[in-house]
């Protein structure tokens, strides 16, 4: 099975790090798309059906705390996983994500290794 | 400069060399000398502000051609493809963001609590800037690959940009 995958970030550099990051991985995929915040990220889940939502935190217009709370309070998009991927730790910031649903807390820089693990462990397709 | 923000600059020597390898496969050097103002190129200055337990401020100095190199690299294209030119400054932006994040957490050793990290601002500076950036005594001087200057400053007493 490939996955579709939402890459949320409003540092083009960054997304095209992490969509060329998850070519190299390779864990399957199917189709990318991208947003450069929640607000057009939401508009990304409207238009297309997504496997993975992969955000940053820090973001103009919509947050990805914004992103998640509107995901998980829609019928259709609560399901389905966010990876919020952020150069900063907090353990606290990390428990307060996890309690709003996202299901794992990847930190920048990353190798493609971290993303092949991390998407075969939960969906468990393997490469 | 009190000792415990010299040695909270001193930890984010490591912290900058590292994440530099692991965002770019660039190698930075710290120089004990000062270093030279760069004759070619723009110069640019980018500051980074942060709110935690011990809020403050980092800020980087560095060429064109280390921003250009930098999105060259993280991206996987040759340094004169345009996508490394069109990239430089946000590459500068996320590589601050990214030692910012691990500067936090590594030099400062907070890990709990929430923290607030601000957009990062670039800007091009003259060389008068540059030099006065160098001049300052917690600015920690590095060569990167062995031919791009970069400057780094930690601020713990301020929220202001740092040059």
């Amino acid at each position: 099975m490939a996955l579709n995958i939402l890459v949320v970030d409003d540092s083009k550099l960054s997304r095209s790090v992490i969509l060329k990051t998850l070519r190299l991985s390779g864990a399957p995929i199917a189709e990318t798309y991208e947003a450069t915040n929640g607000e057009e990220a939401l508009q990304q889940l409207r238009a297309h059906w997504v496997d993975f939502v992969m955000t940053d935190i820090h973001m103009p217009v919509m947050n990805g705390h914004e992103l998640v709370k509107r995901m998980r309070a829609d019928e259709e998009w609560k399901g389905i996983p966010v990876i919020v991927i952020t150069s900063e730790f907090s353990a606290d910031r990390e428990a307060e994500l996890k309690s709003e649903g996202i299901i794992a807390y990847l930190r920048k820089p990353f190798t493609p290794e971290h993303f092949r693990t991390l998407i075969c462990d939960l969906t468990g397709v393997s490469s | 400069m009190s000792s415990e923000t010299k040695g909270v600059s001193e930890a984010s020597v490591e912290t900058l060399v590292r994440v530099l390898e692991q965002f770019a496969f660039m190698f930075a050097d710290r120089e004990t000398a000062r270093t030279p103002t760069p004759e070619d190129g723009a110069l640019l200055v980018a500051s980074i502000q942060f709110q935690s337990d011990a809020p403050g401020c980092l800020t980087l100095g560095a060429t064109m051609g280390f921003a250009v190199a930098l999105a060259g690299n993280a991206l996987g294209v040759d340094l004169d493809d345009e996508e490394a030119s069109n990239d430089a400054t946000d590459a500068f932006k996320e590589f601050l963001n990214l030692l910012c994040g691990h500067f936090i957490s590594d030099a400062q050793r907070l890990t709990q609590g929430l923290i607030d990290i601000s957009p990062p601002v670039v800007a091009t500076v003259t060389c008068a800037d540059w030099q006065a950036f160098a001049a300052k005594d917690d600015t920690i001087s590095f060569m990167v690959d062995g031919e791009f200057p970069l400057l780094m400053r930690y601020d713990g007493a301020s929220s202001k940009q740092g040059w």
